[in-house]
């Protein structure tokens, strides 16, 4: 039998306690945009019931700990094709192993979760650093706004958004995922997830880009000549990730005027 | 500094702090008004030399009255000099971390007038960062050799990492290359720096509130190729500055020749594998439970720069073998060439709920590749070659037509720049 769900976190865990709760064994689980190519079997979509979405993380927490609770939520947010049933597969043995299930590291259930988990978490970790935000002045409020753009292959923007918030105390800002075209607004000590469309473009002041002149300079000036090595850095940073850093622009000018 | 433009000076000064290896921004949880540690740490952004940049490196001032042969900011090269004064640099810091292209400010100085009168400059610029913009972020500062003790003592108190480099592995080479700088004056506040460290990890065990020092804890850093010492001799040296002086980290740093000099090797490239060979050999002293001597002795004091320490000494050490990865304890896993920590980890856990298979061994993180040959599965050996056999070095070696072998460090996990 073929389901489907409304494309959220929730939608998925309310589908899954169904299907646990009746017994009943999936062949596939699809998110929306996905339902509609497979009409040949279409699958029975499940509305999403948070009621049943909080009964079955109760469950999960009290039987198989919240480490797996944390797996779940982070191996869902990869966003991989497939992730729904192999979740599907993973809390169903996760039911006759109880606390052992995460010591399973070679069943293919579990692998299968825990890479798209780690997937997930590295990215985190890598956008906490590769982020950039620029300075945007607001017609409607003289502090401005600090704007940060990022194109993540996982759903992250959620678990970037409590270190911004410690890291950032006080400062107002919004991460835009441009890819998925959902954003999170923060004032400084509370935040909320959204649908963002631009009127349009963010401009940045005047003294923004010379913040972003300054830090070109020091971008550049801090590579060792003798170690040049484009192979390495690229290795550490994939040309997908430079999209939205100002240091690696190839049109960006580095060089100051001579000092002669 | 007259007529230089504040983007000049940052251009100049960043070039002059550019030849420090140290960039990790782990091992502190501080936060403040601005700002929160990742105790991992955390790398920003990648150089076109492919190392990372993860804190703003920059020199309060390049002036410098000592004549380091191997330094670029010696007094005899003649080079533009240039500061940046306390209140620009914080400002420069605060501005850069919150647009996120910093971790935090790792702060050295050329010596200008006396060490102290650096000392104080740079502890101005911290200051003002901590106490006036609630800079919580991270902050590693350079100690002066020869600077007063108790301005020693405030950098700890107000910086998460500290350091003293020692930069030439022995006294000799310190006589002839820096003679201005003597080995007493970088190990005095370098023992000063481990009892303030001990001290304030035993109070804080005692209570949460206790002021911090330094507690991302001390480096310090090594040039290698400058001068005569082998590996043997750098890597003792590592062992004993970990052992005895409690380091979190030294840095070897490959030397770049920048000025001519007769007292210094006329090098074509920087020595950047035998650098990553000491990288390799120091993660096997900190993680793996090797010993320097293990790893080198007098009869063999260089590192082989066709093999990595660990299979070299795997190869040393045949009758150790075949590790049985369903018995053997995480110790012995961890000598196995091709498994690392996280995948001699991995193991344990896993064996807990049944036996290992070949198969499942990849899925774990070992490189199969490597460690196929020295280790056996309940009793079996996976490959065709026994541990004991003459070919295995042959194996083991990359293939002539293969990419070279790695020119730099690449231990360092992407994520963090360091464990």
């Amino acid at each position: 039998m073929h389901y489907g769900y409304d494309g959220s976190y929730a939608g998925l865990l309310s589908l899954l306690y169904q299907l646990f709760r009746n017994r009943r064994q999936p062949a596939n689980i699809h998110p929306p945009s996905a339902a509609q190519n497979s009409s040949l079997f279409p699958p029975e979509q499940h509305s999403c019931e948070p009621r049943q979405a909080d009964a079955l993380l109760i469950q999960v927490r009290r039987h198989l700990g919240a480490a797996v609770e944390c797996q779940l939520r982070h191996a869902f947010l990869s966003r991989r094709p497939g992730i729904e049933l192999q979740l599907y597969h993973y809390l169903a043995l996760g039911w006759r192993l109880r606390q052992r299930l995460d010591d399973q590291l070679t069943h293919p259930a579990v692998r299968s979760v825990h890479q798209a988990a780690r997937f997930t978490q590295h990215e985190v970790h890598r956008f906490k650093g590769l982020l950039r935000f620029a300075h945007c002045q607001l017609a409607d409020n003289p502090a401005g706004l600090y704007y940060g753009r990022c194109r993540p292959d996982a759903d992250i923007i959620a678990l970037l958004a409590p270190h911004f918030r410690r890291r950032l105390a006080g400062q107002q800002w919004l991460i835009e995922d441009v890819g998925r075209q959902t954003a999170i607004l923060c004032d400084g000590q509370h935040w909320a997830l959204g649908q963002l469309s631009l009127q349009q473009p963010a401009a940045a002041s005047d003294e923004e880009l010379q913040w972003q002149a300054l830090w070109r300079t020091f971008h550049h000036h801090s590579a060792i000549p003798e170690r040049r090595n484009p192979r390495l850095q690229r290795q550490f940073l994939p040309l997908k990730y430079r999209e939205f850093l100002c240091e690696l622009q190839p049109s960006a000018t580095v060089e100051p005027e001579s000092w002669s | 500094m007259k007529g230089l433009s504040l983007q000049q000076r940052i251009a100049l000064l960043a070039e002059s702090a550019r030849y420090d290896a140290s960039c990790s921004s782990s091992g502190s949880a501080r936060g403040g008004r601005l700002g929160q540690n990742l105790p991992a740490g955390c790398c920003h952004s990648w150089s076109a030399d492919g190392r990372c940049i993860s804190l703003l490196k920059i020199l309060q001032s390049n002036h410098c009255l000592y004549d380091c042969a191997y330094c670029i900011n010696r007094r005899s090269n003649d080079i533009p000099r240039a500061s940046l004064t306390p209140a620009e640099l914080a400002e420069l810091t605060v501005n850069f971390y919150r647009r996120n292209y910093i971790e935090g400010l790792f702060l050295s100085s050329g010596v200008q007038r006396h060490p102290d009168y650096s000392m104080e400059q740079m502890l101005a610029t911290v200051r003002l960062l901590r106490q006036q913009h609630g800079f919580g972020g991270y902050i590693h500062l350079k100690v002066v050799p020869g600077a007063d003790p108790r301005l020693v003592a405030q950098a700890g108190a107000l910086a998460d990492r500290v350091s003293v480099n020692i930069e030439l592995p022995s006294e000799p080479s310190l006589r002839l290359l820096a003679p201005d700088k003597g080995r007493d004056a970088i190990l005095q506040p370098m023992r000063q720096l481990r009892d303030g460290i001990s001290a304030c990890q035993a109070e804080r065990r005692k209570s949460a509130k206790a002021p911090l020092f330094a507690p991302g804890g001390q480096s310090t850093q090594l040039i290698v190729g400058a001068s005569a010492e082998n590996d043997w001799q750098i890597l003792r040296l590592s062992e004993a500055l970990y052992g005895k002086l409690a380091l979190k980290r030294v840095y070897y740093s490959a030397f770049v020749p920048v000025q001519a000099d007769s007292r210094l090797p006329a090098l074509q490239q920087p020595p950047l594998l035998r650098e990553h060979r000491l990288y390799q050999a120091d993660w096997l002293l900190r993680f793996y439970g090797f010993s320097a001597d293990e790893l080198l002795d007098g009869d063999a004091p260089w590192f082989d720069l066709q093999l990595d320490p660990k299979a070299c000494w795997a190869l040393r050490h045949r009758d150790f073998f075949p590790v049985d990865i369903n018995r053997a304890d995480k110790a012995a896993l961890l000598r196995v060439p091709g498994i690392g920590l996280r995948s001699a980890q991995r193991i344990v856990q896993a064996r807990r709920v049944g036996p290992l298979r070949l198969d499942d061994l990849k899925g774990l993180g070992v490189v199969l590749k490597r460690a196929r040959y020295f280790i056996s599965l309940s009793g079996r050996c996976p490959a065709d070659l026994d541990p004991q056999s003459a070919r295995l070095a042959q194996r083991l070696l990359p293939h002539p037509g293969q990419s070279p072998p790695p020119q730099q460090l690449e231990l360092f996990s992407a994520i963090s720049g360091e464990f």
